[in-house]
C-alpha cells in the first residue's frame, strides 16, 4: 500500500494561515493503515492547526471529513458541502487523492498535509519500508521475491555493487544491501545458480521515465471513443 | 454514562432477579459516581439499602471472576453507593405524576408488594397500601434481625418509595380493619402480596409446652422471649440461622444448638450465614429427625430426634427416610421451630385458596378476572427478598398492562448472555484481592443487635469495583469505518481482538474482551467505540472543562487532591488516545499530565507502556508547534516529587 507522512505543523500552517474555515479531509484506506490520514489523524492535524492558529493569533474553524477513497472522484464528491463552506481544505491523502480532490473542486484551495512516500508494507506495528518501485516490469521470479529496482539504491539488477559491506549498503548502514538479501535468499532455497543469470539492460519506458502512465482496458470503457 | 451497545448482557445482569445491571453501577461506583450508580440500581429495585446487605446475590455466584480468583463483591458495592445517596440525602426520587385517576389497592407492605405498589405508581396509577403491622417492610421487618439489616436501611428505602407516591397505610389490616370486598369495589385493581408471615408447627408431642417457639413471632419480637441457657434451634435454612444468632444475642452464655434433617452439605442456609453462626459458636447438628419434645412440669426439658437417613428421595422430592433405631436427645429449656413458613390467608374467600394455599395463575398473577392479582412469597413461595421484589414488578407491570386493558403478558425476551472466558485471556488478568467487608468480631458483636457488616470503606470500595471485568462493554468495531489495518490485532494485551472471516473487519468477541481500550485509542480509522466511559467521553469532558491543567489519573491509584488541576478518573490510562492529550491542549490546557499505577498493581499488564509512547509522540508534536515537549508527562503514582515539581 501507499505510505504518506504527515507534512511538519509549520509548514502545512503556512499554507492555510489567513483562512477563516478550514477543511481536513483524511483518506479511508492507504494512509488511514500507515497512521498518516485516516480519521484519527484528522482528528489530530485538527487539534494541532487550531493550536498553531492560536499560537499566532488566529482562529480557525476546522471542518472534517475522511472518505473511503479520496482517489476517487465518486467518494470525493461526498465532500462538496464541506469543500464549498470552506477558505482552504488541507488533503491527508496520498498524492492521488490531493489531485483528484484538486481536480473535483477546480476552485477550492487545496493543500497537501503529507508527504507522499513509497509504496511498502509494515515490518512490525509502527514501521514501514519500501519495497516496490512500481517499475512496470516485475522481475522478482528472478531475485528470490526481493526488490533490487526499489530496495538497492542503484537500481542494479546485477548486484551486488562493491559498496555493499556485511549485507549492509553503502549508502547508510541502517539499510540492507538488496543484493545481499538476494544472495542470502537463494542460498537458503538452494538455487544459488540463479545467479547466474545475467539481466540485459532493462527497458526503463515501462517505469517514469517514459512519461505519465495509463494504463486502458478497452473491455471495461463504459464510452467507447 | 454512555449506554452500551452490545445485546450480550454480563452474566451478572442475567442471574439477577430483577436484572439489575450490575456491571453498570460497579462502573459508575469505580468511578466514584454514586449517584449514577445508585440510579442504575434501583432501576428495578426500590430495596438498595436491603439488598446490599441482606441478598444472597446471585450475581457474585455468577461473576466471570470466579475463574480468575474471586467475585466481586457486588452486594457490599450496592450497600456502599446506596449508604452515601442515602447519608448524602441524594437522589429522592419524585417524578411519579398520577395521572390516570385509577387506584391500585396493594395488601401487604413486604418486599413484593412496594415493589410492585412502585411500578404501578410509576405508570401514573394512585396507589395504597394496607399493613397490618405498625411499620412497612414485612418480612424484611419482621423477619430479618437487625444485625443484618439496621431499621435505619430499611426506613430510608420505604421513605423512599413513599417520596415516589406510594401511599402507606400501616397498623390496618384487610379482614379486620378493612372489608375486602369493600376494597375490591373501590379500587380499580388489588393486590395479595401479605407473604408467609405465620410459622409452621412441628407435627410433634410437646408442641404446646413452655419454652417452645416459633421462629417469626420469636423474630419479630426477640425481646419477649425468655431464652434459657440452653437453646435448640429446629430447621437448617436461613431463618434458622437468623433464629440462633439471635437467640445468641439475647443470652450470650447459652448453649445455642441447631438441629436440621438434612447434612451438612445440603443445608439450605448460605454458607457464610452457616460460617457466621459457628463464630458464634452455635452448634449445628445435621442429619437429625424431630421425633418428640420432652416435657417436665409443663416445660420443655429436650427433643429427641432419630437420624435422617436422606432428606430427598430420587425423584428430587422432599421425602425424608430415617434410621429408627439410632437415637438422640438434645437437652433444652428453649425450642425455637423455623422449619418453614405458612400464609395467613383468614381474609380471603375460601373458594380463592386450597389447602391454605392462594389459587392464582402463574402467568397472569391473576387470582380473579376481575382485577385481584397476588404476588410474593404467598403466591410463589418461600424464597429470596430479591426473588419477591422481581415478582412484585412483576405484579406491578400485570396490573399496569391490566388497567390499561391489554393481555397480560409477562413474558420477557431472554437476552444472550457473555459466555466463559476463553483460557487464553484468563492466563493474561492479573489476579486482584477481593475487597471483604469487615465484621465485628463475634464475641463482641453477641451482646448487642446492631449491625455487624462494617461495610466496604471508600478506598475499598473503589478498588473493589476495578476488579470488574466491564464484561462486553469492551470494544466495538464500526464496520463501515474499519480497514482491517490489523491495528487491533497487534496491540490488544489479551490477544482477543481478530479479523472476521465473513466480515472482513475487526471484532473483539465480547467473552474475551477486556474492554481494556488500547485497541480503540490506537486506531487510526477511529473505528472502535468502548462503552463505559469512552474516548468520546473523556474528550468531551476535556473539551467542557477549559482547564488550564488537566490530570488523567489512574483509578486504580488512591484519589489525591491536586489543587487547581482537572482530574478526570479513568479506569486505565491505557484507554487515553494521542487525541486526548492534544485535544486538551488545544481546549487551552497549559499543562497535562497522566498518572499512571505502578507496574506490578497494573490493572493490564503494561498499561503504563501504551500510554508512554503515545505521551512520546505527542511531545514531538509539542515541539513542533512550539507548545513545548515539557508540558505533557506521565509519571508513576509513586514519583510524588516529580509530580509536584511539574505543577509548580
Amino acid at each position: 500500500m501507499i505510505k504518506a507522512t504527515q507534512k511538519p505543523i509549520d509548514e502545512i500552517y503556512e499554507m492555510v494561515k489567513g483562512s477563516k474555515k478550514v477543511l481536513i479531509a483524511g483518506c479511508g484506506t492507504c494512509v488511514t493503515v500507515c497512521f498518516a490520514g485516516g480519521e484519527t489523524e484528522v482528528n489530530l492535524l485538527a487539534a494541532q492547526l487550531k493550536m498553531a492558529a492560536a499560537a499566532n493569533g488566529e482562529q480557525f474553524e476546522i471542518f472534517k471529513a475522511t472518505p473511503k477513497r479520496q482517489c476517487e472522484k465518486e467518494f470525493v464528491a461526498e465532500l462538496a458541502a464541506k469543500v464549498m463552506a470552506v477558505d482552504a481544505v488541507v488533503s491527508i491523502a496520498c498524492g492521488v487523492g490531493v489531485q483528484v480532490l484538486a481536480e473535483v473542486y477546480p476552485k477550492a484551495n487545496v493543500s497537501p498535509g503529507l508527504n507522499t512516500s513509497f509504496m511498502g508494507p509494515p515490518r512490525e506495528q509502527g514501521f514501514w519500508y519500501e519495497n516496490c518501485a512500481g517499475c512496470g516490469n516485475c522481475l522478482l521470479h528472478h531475485t528470490g521475491g526481493i526488490c533490487p529496482i526499489a530496495r538497492c539504491a542503484k537500481s542494479l539488477l546485477n548486484g551486488p555493487c562493491g559498496g555493499s559491506n556485511g549485507g549492509k549498503c553503502e549508502v547508510s548502514s541502517d539499510i540492507d544491501c538488496a543484493w545481499s538479501l538476494i544472495h542470502e535468499k537463494l542460498k537458503a532455497k538452494g538455487k544459488l545458480e540463479g545467479l547466474n543469470f545475467i539481466s540485459g539492460p532493462k527497458d526503463w519506458s515501462t517505469a517514469r521515465d517514459g512519461g505519465q502512465r495509463t494504463i486502458v482496458r478497452k473491455d471495461l470503457l463504459l464510452k467507447n471513443e | 454514562m454512555q449506554e452500551i451497545n452490545n445485546s450480550s448482557i454480563p452474566p451478572c445482569q442475567n442471574a439477577c432477579p430483577v436484572k439489575t445491571r450490575a456491571r453498570d453501577y460497579v462502573r459508575a461506583t469505580a468511578m466514584g459516581r454514586l449517584e449514577e450508580a445508585y440510579k442504575i440500581i434501583t432501576e428495578n429495585n426500590p430495596f438498595p439499602s436491603v439488598c446490599g446487605r441482606v441478598c444472597m446475590h446471585p450475581c457474585e455466584e455468577a461473576c466471570r471472576r470466579n475463574s480468575i480468583d474471586e467475585p466481586i463483591s457486588i452486594a457490599a458495592l450496592k450497600r456502599y453507593d446506596s449508604d452515601y445517596v442515602n447519608e448524602n440525602g441524594l437522589f429522592i426520587d419524585t417524578s411519579s405524576i398520577i395521572t390516570s385517576g385509577k387506584k391500585v389497592a396493594v395488601i401487604g407492605a413486604g418486599p413484593s408488594g412496594l415493589a410492585a405498589a412502585v411500578k404501578v405508581v410509576e405508570a401514573g396509577h394512585k396507589v395504597e397500601v394496607f399493613e397490618r403491622n405498625e411499620k412497612a417492610g414485612g418480612m424484611l421487618r419482621y423477619g430479618i434481625p437487625r444485625y443484618r439489616l439496621s431499621d435505619a436501611a430499611l426506613d430510608e428505602d420505604i421513605k423512599r418509595i413513599e417520596a415516589k407516591g406510594v401511599k402507606i397505610n400501616t397498623g390496618k389490616a384487610v379482614g379486620a380493619d378493612i372489608n375486602l370486598d369493600d376494597l375490591l369495589q373501590e379500587y380499580d385493581a388489588a393486590l395479595v402480596s401479605v407473604g408467609l408471615s405465620d410459622s409452621r408447627a412441628l407435627p410433634v408431642e410437646g408442641m404446646d409446652a413452655a419454652g417452645v417457639h416459633l421462629a417469626i413471632p420469636f423474630l419479630k419480637s426477640p425481646k419477649d422471649t425468655k431464652a434459657g441457657n440452653k437453646i435448640l434451634v429446629i430447621g437448617g435454612g436461613n431463618v434458622a440461622i437468623d433464629v440462633a444468632k439471635t437467640a445468641r444475642r439475647l443470652n450470650t452464655n447459652a448453649e445455642v444448638t441447631m438441629a436440621c434433617l438434612e447434612c451438612a452439605e445440603e443445608m439450605p442456609a448460605s454458607v457464610w450465614e452457616i460460617k457466621e453462626a459457628i463464630e458464634e459458636k452455635i452448634e449445628i447438628r445435621n442429619c437429625m429427625g424431630p421425633r418428640k419434645i420432652e416435657v417436665k412440669g409443663g416445660k420443655a426439658a429436650g427433643m429427641r430426634f432419630i437420624t435422617c437417613a436422606s432428606v430427598f428421595d430420587k425423584e428430587g422430592r422432599f421425602n425424608p427416610s430415617f434410621k429408627e433405631d439410632e437415637k438422640h436427645f438434645i437437652e433444652a429449656d428453649t425450642i425455637i421451630v423455623a422449619i418453614g413458613q405458612q400464609a395467613d390467608l383468614s381474609f380471603l374467600p375460601g373458594e380463592l385458596t386450597n389447602n391454605g394455599r392462594l389459587i392464582y395463575d402463574g402467568g397472569s398473577l391473576a387470582v380473579t378476572e376481575d382485577g385481584l392479582f397476588a404476588c410474593g412469597e404467598v403466591a410463589k413461595g418461600p424464597g429470596a427478598a430479591i426473588a419477591a421484589i422481581a415478582h412484585g414488578n412483576d405484579a406491578g407491570k400485570a396490573i399496569n398492562q391490566y388497567l390499561a386493558g391489554q393481555e397480560i403478558n409477562l413474558i420477557e425476551n431472554e437476552s444472550e448472555v457473555i459466555g466463559e472466558l476463553p483460557a487464553k485471556v484468563v492466563k493474561k488478568i492479573v489476579k486482584k484481592e477481593r475487597q471483604q467487608t469487615s465484621h465485628v468480631a463475634a464475641a463482641v458483636r453477641i451482646k448487642n443487635f446492631d449491625e455487624f457488616d462494617n461495610g466496604l470503606d471508600k478506598q475499598q470500595a473503589t478498588k473493589e469495583a476495578l476488579r470488574c471485568m466491564d464484561c462486553g462493554s469492551g470494544a466495538f468495531v464500526n464496520q463501515d469505518k474499519c480497514v482491517a489495518c490489523l491495528t487491533c490485532v497487534r496491540v490488544c494485551p489479551f490477544n482477543v481482538a481478530q479479523i472476521d472471516k465473513k466480515t472482513n473487519v475487526a471484532e473483539m468477541p465480547a467473552e474475551g474482551c477486556q474492554a481494556c481500550g488500547a485497541c480503540a485509542a490506537d486506531c487510526p480509522a477511529n473505528a472502535i467505540d468502548l462503552g463505559g466511559y469512552s474516548l468520546a467521553e473523556i474528550l468531551e469532558e476535556v473539551r467542557a472543562a477549559k482547564a488550564q491543567t488537566v490530570g488523567f489519573i489512574c483509578q486504580s491509584g488512591q484519589e489525591v487532591n491536586f489543587p487547581g488541576v482537572h482530574q478526570i478518573r479513568v479506569k486505565c490510562p491505557i484507554r487515553l488516545s494521542e487525541g486526548v492529550f492534544l485535544e486538551s491542549f488545544a481546549a487551552g490546557a497549559k499543562k497535562v499530565f497522566v498518572i499512571c499505577h505502578s507496574q506490578d498493581d497494573c490493572r493490564y499488564i503494561k498499561g503504563g507502556d501504551y500510554v508512554k509512547r503515545r505521551v512520546g509522540y505527542v511531545k514531538e508534536i509539542l515541539d513542533n508547534i512550539g507548545i513545548g515537549s515539557a508540558t505533557l508527562e506521565v509519571f508513576d503514582k509513586n514519583q510524588k516529587e516529580e509530580i509536584k515539581a511539574f505543577l509548580k
